[in-house]
């Protein structure tokens, strides 16, 4: 392996790494939040910067192909519709008459 | 629109031959005529949408800036030990277009730590995660209806 490859692949697998990172603690904040709409926050994380972040990696590894363009695909549409289905649970919480920490009635 | 529909054909074939370029190229033809007659597109839209592309692309700029900076202060909420604070933050926009009110709406839910919750004309509420993303939610939507109203400013021509 020369230098410039074990740069591309160091640089790589920390961005793996890093979107790891952020999936996994979108898992335990799933765990921790008592309430359904902070969980959303948590998912956030693993549906934005850890798939982004991932994506990169693997950009970054295996070059850029149609294989990638595909993956970038799949994000943009991840983050069309998740941010609608946000909305939705979102409006349902809210007309139930939830208060924001979902503790007491409004 | 055609150019989006041929590349869309082209990407999810997976490769470029002559045989799938015209095939694509006669699909690409029908589905935009289609959109024309019936989905209100034109080409002089299609011009003045390739006009927009730099707002939108600083709009992505600032939404990506915004996803990273949000990311990591939701990250230090899930491993401290702090009592959780959620509230629901209620504001009204300056944007006049249906189109850019929801685009901004799409973009605070795109950046944990702030969902949209409901939008009625011109008003906001937003549920924050905590103390922290409640009073970063001004300079956020500040910022994004910056770049919002420049591709509003655009939108008079057509």
């Amino acid at each position: 392996m020369t230098a410039l490859e074990w740069i591309r692949f160091l640089l790589g697998a920390l961005l793996l790494l890093s979107g790891t990172f952020f999936i996994v603690s979108s898992v335990v904040g799933n765990f921790r939040f008592r309430y359904v709409l902070a969980r959303m926050h948590a998912a956030g994380l693993g549906d934005t910067l850890g798939t982004l972040l991932l994506f990169a990696g693997i950009l970054i590894l295996c070059g850029f192909s149609v294989f990638t363009l595909k993956l970038l695909l799949i994000i943009l549409l991840m983050w069309t519709t998740g941010a609608v289905s946000s909305h939705l649970i979102m409006q349902m919480e809210i007309n139930s008459g939830s208060s924001a920490d979902g503790r007491k009635e409004k | 629109m055609f150019l989006i529909c041929l590349l869309l054909w082209l990407l999810f074939n997976g490769r470029v031959t002559v045989e799938i370029l015209a095939f694509g190229i006669v699909i690409s033809a029908v589905i935009y005529a289609v959109s024309c007659r019936f989905l209100g597109f034109s080409f002089r839209k299609d011009l003045f949408y390739i006009k927009k592309l730099p707002a939108a692309c600083m709009l992505l700029g600032v939404l990506l800036s915004e996803i990273v900076k949000s990311n990591l202060a939701v990250i230090r909420a899930v491993y401290s030990n702090t009592p959780q604070d959620s509230r629901y933050e209620e504001f009204d926009t300056s944007l006049e277009k249906t189109i850019t009110r929801v685009a901004l709406a799409d973009c605070i839910t795109l950046t944990p730590g702030t969902i949209t919750g409901r939008l009625d004309g011109n008003h906001y509420i937003v549920h924050c995660l905590n103390q922290e993303m409640a009073e970063g939610l001004g300079l956020e939507q500040r910022r994004f209806t910056r770049q919002l109203q420049k591709l509003e400013e655009r939108e008079e021509t057509p």
